[in-house]
Order: structure tokens, then C-alpha cells, then sequence
């Protein structure tokens, strides 16, 4: 048990997207994450591919239900949070016919996932792309 | 083992043979991918400015102090129950060492209820001393 006695902040949440060659699985998730099955903290990023899979929307649904798009203008949206080069990325895919996805981190449900809701990171393999650089705070 | 003396900052037994490339080893990820980036950014969060307890005692304050316990009792003010548990753990291996390491080394605090979370605490404390890696020194 800890018992912090100092400050205590919000919850928050901070947004990802996910564009997968094919499914979206468990394997190809730790294969492009760079963890090998013997690890001993594997667990940690099977508890981020579940947090990810867990929140998947399709990117353009998820941009257009989001309370920060004021503009309603998605390639604004994603270069303003993510970068150009990530619009590009999505626009590559679409027409490549893959689906491509966005969704959140919380930092409330428990350390771990809160530690990579707050971690910025780009995961960009042949396989999978993940940008999560709006997760610094 | 793991003993907070101020707000962020602690003290850490930790088997002075650990090298940022056996912390990443050890870890099971490969190099040049996020797991690896993220083992590696962990240990300069700890080792980039850790304090070596009982080298900083030898060169500066051993004409102070009657010895290194009674250098960590008043200048650390640890617990006498806890620095006995400390001093009692270092002595288990001759390559234990007491480092001091300040929580917010790095400028990034993310690590803090990650790392030394309820459910990673005791994985990361053992982690940290090498125990199950000895071969790999």
C-alpha cells in the first residue's frame, strides 16, 4: 500500500493512431515494440497492446467526435496533435485501402497504462505504425 | 530496496556491475526499437546523476563520520530500522552499492509510479540487483 502526501493532479487521457498491416495482433504488436517472449516485463506491454486495442475507433470517426477539434477540419486536427508527416502517413493507408485507427490513453486506469499515456513515442515498422507523441504532458 | 528520504529523492541498493547495456539486455527487448529506448531512458533516469553513497563518503566526509551507517543515519536521516535492513542487504554481495538518486534527474517524472508501482516494485527492486542475470555479467 502507498500513501502519497503530496500533491495529487487531474486524470487525463492523451490520443494515438494506429495503422496495421493486416489484424492488429499481439504478436505483431511485440515483434515492432522490440520485446522478446522470455521477458520479464513483457506483462507491461501486453498491458499497452490491450489499452490499444481496447480503444480503437476508426481515425476519421474518432477525429469527428473529438470535443478538441473546434475546427472540424480533420488534416488540421492530426498535424496540430500528431505532425504532417503522420497525415501523410493516414492519407497513404486510406488509399491503400487499410483502416486506419485512433484512440486513447488513460491515466487513470493503473500505472502502467498511465505510464504510456504520458510517454511520447513513435513505433514505425513494416508491419505497424503508432504515433503516441501527443502522450507528453 | 528502495528508501524515499525526501520528496524525490531516494535511496537505491543496486549492483554497481549493472551497465545501461546489460539493463537493457537484462530486460529482454532489442535494440533500436521502443522497448529498448524506453530500458534505456529508465537507466539514465536512475544512473545520470545517482550519488555513489559510499565512494562520496571515502572522498569527502570519512574525517566526519565514524562510518558509512552513521554517514547515512545523519546525513540521509534514514530510519535506524531501515538503514540496518539497507546495510544488512548491501553486505549480501560484495557488488552492492548504496546509490542516492533524485526522482526528477532527468526532468521527466514518469517513471516514479511506474517503475516502483504496486505491481512492479519488487520485479524492478530485484532487477536492479541482478538477481536471476548473474551469468550475464
Amino acid at each position: 500500500m502507498k500513501i502519497k502526501f503530496d500533491f495529487v493532479t487531474n486524470s487525463s487521457s492523451t490520443c494515438f493512431v494506429l495503422i496495421s498491416e493486416g489484424d492488429f495482433n499481439f504478436k505483431k504488436f511485440m515483434n515492432s515494440v522490440g520485446v522478446e517472449d522470455k521477458s520479464i516485463f513483457s506483462d507491461i506491454y501486453k498491458n499497452l497492446f490491450n489499452a490499444l486495442k481496447d480503444n480503437l475507433e476508426p481515425v476519421r470517426q474518432f477525429v469527428g467526435g473529438d470535443r478538441w477539434n473546434k475546427s472540424g477540419d480533420f488534416n488540421k486536427f492530426i498535424i496540430e496533435i500528431f505532425s504532417q508527416e503522420t497525415l501523410e502517413k493516414i492519407i497513404e493507408a486510406e488509399k491503400a485501402g487499410k483502416v486506419v485507427y485512433a484512440g486513447r490513453l488513460h491515466s487513470d486506469n493503473d500505472s502502467i497504462e498511465c505510464f504510456f499515456c504520458t510517454d511520447a513515442f513513435i513505433i514505425d515498422t513494416e508491419d505497424l505504425f503508432i504515433d503516441a507523441t501527443n502522450d507528453g504532458w | 530496496m528502495k528508501y524515499s528520504y525526501k520528496s524525490y529523492e531516494s535511496l537505491l541498493v543496486v549492483d554497481k556491475r549493472l551497465t545501461k547495456d546489460l539493463f537493457v539486455e537484462m530486460a529482454g527487448v532489442q535494440k533500436g526499437k521502443y522497448a529498448a529506448d524506453m530500458f534505456s531512458r529508465m537507466y539514465d533516469w536512475i544512473f545520470s546523476e545517482a550519488v555513489y553513497v559510499e565512494d562520496d563518503y571515502k572522498q569527502f566526509y570519512e574525517v566526519e563520520y565514524p562510518n558509512l551507517e552513521n554517514f547515512i543515519y545523519k546525513k540521509y536521516c534514514v530510519r535506524k530500522g531501515s538503514l540496518k535492513k539497507m546495510l544488512q542487504l548491501k553486505a549480501e554481495n560484495e557488488n552492492y552499492i548504496i546509490i542516492a538518486f533524485d526522482e526528477l534527474s532527468t526532468g521527466y517524472g514518469g517513471f516514479i509510479d511506474f517503475a516502483f508501482s504496486d505491481e512492479l516494485y519488487d520485479r524492478f527492486i530485484n532487477f536492479l540487483l541482478m538477481k536471476e542475470n548473474e551469468d550475464k555479467v
